[in-house]
């Protein structure tokens, strides 16, 4: 990844809703690793474990989890289930793996 | 639902369950069959808001259908078949949900339809099946021991017998002394085999001593002679200049008697029994100085090599009802292994087995 460019956009923050220590709360957090792998500087996730802070899950309005959250838009962009498809979650964030800043 | 829906559901209907296959399925059926699903069912925009949800969707969710409409819930996906999601329930617990997604078209649009199963209950049925499974295991193993506990009172038995006929017949005889002896040790077996159904909860610590071991088959064999039967010939060949080993007698007594006992199924009263002891000498896998062999050969059946996979399992058995128990080797095993031995088998159909036990000179340390 170019740093100059990559540095003219702020990157992505998303958040990662799991709760405990699930089967797939542990596919969610593998699936994570992946995203931050393809997208090096342009993407952050924060994880947010709503069994620790429930209300943060609250404020937000997470019903279910694992939810993977865009929140710095209205209303959120949210995806919900098993994220193990990356092409298709960066698709979904306006993230393509292949997309280069113009 | 709401209104001007009614050509979406058609499309559903269309997904879901072809005409081709219900020709008589209406329109209203179909919708009686979605709101009284036991599944829960929910419409998603590709956004991720809900555009319908069905009664079971609304319980699993703990929300009532109003509320549930239109919550931004997220874009429902799945990789695979199904994923696993858990659903918070305000004051509630947690549920565990299985949801399956597949494309469809709503108020023409395309959308997502999520199907929606609580698994908590099969989860907690689960866990009550893998308790009551414990607890059928137990009573089997009663079973088992009380199937050896049978084999070592048919020894003793056919001992007290031999003891009488030896009595009637040379009443200052030094055989006299040395039945009892046995008569004795395999009392305190039956002892031990009543201490592995404790073990079973709680592991029992094995209490290693020193073992003359040709000494100590001597003694089990003249036993077993009668056991197993007129048909078949026991032989012994002893290496005199054995090592003498470490390990719990009473279980090894155990260990050999199980042996012996499979040897006798597998020749059907009929054949050549043999117990060997060496000195272990080669044996890439293990360190073969520190251990003694003891081999038990028989000329019975063998076993092929899908039976060979399984025999150290416990419950497996491939005798009948009232037979077999499947614990046999399961004990040998388990005994071998954890006094720090090895077991090897070699068998092949029609060949007759070779049970090897590889047992450990000096004791392992901490058991
Ligand atoms: N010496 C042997 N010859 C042939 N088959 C044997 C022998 N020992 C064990 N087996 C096979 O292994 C199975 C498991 O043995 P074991 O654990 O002692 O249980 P059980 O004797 O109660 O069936 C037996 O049912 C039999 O099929
Ligand atoms: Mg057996």
């Amino acid at each position: 990844m170019d740093p100059v460019q990559s540095g003219a956009r702020p990157p992505l923050g998303l958040r990662l809703y799991v709760a405990g220590d699930t089967p797939g709360a542990r596919r969610a957090i593998e699936s994570r690793e992946r995203l931050l792998d393809a997208c090096g500087n342009r993407l952050d996730i924060e994880v947010i474990d709503i069994l620790a802070r429930p209300d943060a899950a609250e404020a937000a309005g997470i019903l279910a989890t694992p939810t993977l959250a865009d929140e710095a838009i209205q209303p959120p962009r949210r995806l919900i289930g098993d994220f193990s498809n990356i092409a298709q979650v960066l698709d979904f964030f306006g993230l393509r793996k292949e997309d280069t800043p113009s | 639902m709401t209104p001007g829906s009614s050509h979406a559901r058609d499309t559903v209907a269309e997904t879901v369950a072809p005409h081709a296959s219900a020709p008589d399925f209406s329109r209203s059926s179909f919708r009686l069959l979605i709101e009284s699903s036991a599944d829960g069912v929910l419409v998603v925009n590709l956004v991720g808001d809900v555009l319908y949800a069905n009664p079971a969707a609304a319980e699993i969710f703990g929300k009532p259908l109003d509320v549930l409409l239109h919550v931004p819930l997220g874009r429902p996906v799945v990789s695979g078949d199904t994923a696993e999601i858990t659903v918070h329930r305000q004051g509630g617990k947690p549920a565990q949900v299985e949801m399956r997604v597949v494309d469809i078209h709503w108020d023409g649009r395309q959308a997502l339809l999520a199907s929606l199963r609580d698994i908590s209950v099969r989860r907690a049925e689960d866990e009550r099946l893998r308790q009551s499974q414990k607890m059928e295991a137990v009573g089997r193993l009663a079973a088992g021991i009380v199937h050896d506990i049978n084999n070592l009172l048919a020894v003793v038995t056919s001992g007290l017998r031999l003891l009488e006929k030896e009595i009637d017949r040379d009443p200052a005889s030094p055989k006299i002394n040395q039945l009892i002896e046995g008569m004795l040790e395999r009392a305190q077996n039956g002892g031990a085999l009543t201490q592995q159904l404790l073990a079973f909860s709680r592991r029992q610590p094995l209490s290693p001593e020193a073992v003359d071991l040709n000494q100590r088959i001597s003694a089990l064999t003249q036993m077993l002679e009668r056991t197993l039967g007129r048909g078949v010939e026991t032989r012994c060949v002893l290496d005199p200049a054995l090592s003498p080993i470490h390990i719990d007698a009473n279980q090894l007594d155990v260990a050999i008697l199980n042996l012996a006992v499979n040897a006798r199924d597998a020749m059907a009263g009929k054949g050549t029994l043999i117990i060997e002891t060496s000195n272990a000498t080669e044996d890439a896998e293990t360190d073969s100085g520190s251990f003694v062999r003891v081999s038990i050969r028989d000329t019975g059946c063998g076993m092929s090599e899908d039976v060979l996979a399984q025999v150290f399992e416990p419950f497996f058995t491939t005798k009948g009802e009232n037979e077999g128990t499947g614990l046999g080797l399961s004990q040998v095993y388990g005994f071998i292994s954890q006094s720090g031995g090895h077991v090897r088998i070699d068998s092949a159909v029609g060949e007759g087995t070779a049970v090897h036990l590889l047992l450990p000179k000096k004791a392992k340390t901490e058991i």
